[in-house]
């Protein structure tokens, strides 16, 4: 599942939307088989090159699938954008991925966090999420969000694993900040 | 079960000692456990929690583990005998979120009731229409003698850099599979995605 939750100003809830993942695309399988298969496996980067994932640690197989970004990094991780274009299975990239920052159609994104793995009787899942503010002088709309993994360690090897296009458009506003939730995992 | 954007199946054989197959099957798994969940999250944020290993070892949670050299795979340490990658046993007891091991895991070897395990292999990953997989696959030939049941398959995948603890990621019921003597069952798990 994907939430994504939009608060004012004031620090009030304004917006709460949920919808299910649609997209895992196919260098999601590349990233797994890699790691589960302890193999280099060629995929394509968000930028567009052939990137390779060190499944078997060599070199920079710790950077492989992580999506744990740091502040201000936008080039993985939880990363939101404004295009639109329905979602295939060989996309590589966001439609168009908004920059880290204050300036027009740019948002302030905070580091990625994870909570705990969570278990109950009826599921497991994990939740990793994500801040984004919202300190232009516009209002900014997000349309779609995305997984994007380290891939081969560098800027331009990044790998997109997830994309999904929102159901409707999302609104941040002035001074505002939105949150966006992953929930992945397997229930009974 | 899982959202239908990633599903895992399961294909089954049993050949005989020339190759003609006997038995086929392939099913849908409805079994992902929460060493799964636990794999997922090690190798989003190289971190991996607490877990409990196939030997119901608790293995303390890693802090820099969760992708480095020796961790994460299937298919490592999976060579011939070991028990990382796809397990095979003769327990039937229902498949909950929490188990970390096989009811009854047959042991590697060619005395009564264990079957040999074989290298795992592997699918590359390949798009069809608007569905990814991958696949890992792995023989088990039946040397003991007698006939040898298999009732559960399973994957682990290796956890631990300093020893090979195995965390169970996937467990299902199948069969009864009778495995004859001489013959070589194949299991395959195929790990798909689809843009719906």
């Amino acid at each position: 599942m994907i939430y994504v939750l939009v608060w004012d100003k004031e620090g009030k809830l304004t917006s709460q939307n949920e919808f299910p993942m649609h997209s895992f695309v196919s260098n999601y399988t590349r990233v797994q088989e890699a790691y589960a298969r302890r193999i280099h496996v060629t995929a394509t980067s968000t930028t567009g090159i052939a990137t390779t994932i060190h499944g078997d640690g060599y070199p920079g197989g710790v950077v492989g699938a992580r999506i744990d970004a740091a502040m201000g990094v936008t080039e993985y991780g939880i990363v939101v954008g404004t295009g639109s274009v329905a979602v295939t299975i060989n996309d590589t990239k966001l439609g168009s991925v908004l920059a880290h920052g204050t300036g027009s159609n740019q948002l302030y994104h905070t580091p990625v966090f994870f909570e705990p793995l969570v278990v109950t009787p009826t599921e497991v899942y994990l939740m990793c999420r994500r801040h984004y503010f919202n300190n232009s002088v516009a209002v900014i709309t997000i349309t779609e969000s995305g997984l994007i993994c380290g891939g081969d360690g560098t800027t331009a090897g990044r790998i997109l694993m997830v994309r999904d296009v929102f159901p409707s458009s999302i609104a941040i506003p002035i001074a505002g900040y939105a949150e966006v939730r992953y929930k992945i995992g397997i229930t009974t | 079960m899982i959202h239908e954007p990633l599903k895992i199946f399961y294909t089954a054989s049993i050949q005989d000692i020339d190759g003609r197959i006997e038995f086929e099957e392939m099913k849908p798994c409805d079994s992902l456990v929460k060493g799964w969940v636990l794999w997922q999250l090690a190798t989003f944020q190289n971190y991996t929690p607490e877990r409990t290993d196939i030997f119901n070892n608790l293995i303390v949670a890693d802090t820099d583990d969760g992708l480095s050299y020796n961790l994460t795979a299937l298919q490592y340490a999976s060579t011939l005998g070991a028990y990382g990658g796809i397990q095979v046993g003769s327990g039937s007891t229902p498949v909950t979120l929490t188990d970390t091991r096989l009811a009854a895991m047959l042991p590697n070897g060619v005395d009564v009731g264990m079957l040999q395990y074989q290298n795992c292999g592997g699918v590359a990953t390949t798009v069809v229409g608007n569905t990814s997989y991958y696949g890992i696959t792995r023989a088990f030939i039946n040397g003991s003698g007698g006939s040898v049941v298999v009732s559960e398959i399973g994957a682990a995948v290796r956890t631990n850099s300093s020893s090979p603890k195995m965390t169970l990621i996937l467990r299902d019921i199948v069969g009864p599979w009778t495995v004859a003597n001489t013959k070589t069952l194949t299991v395959q798990y195929l790990v798909t995605t689809s843009v719906i």
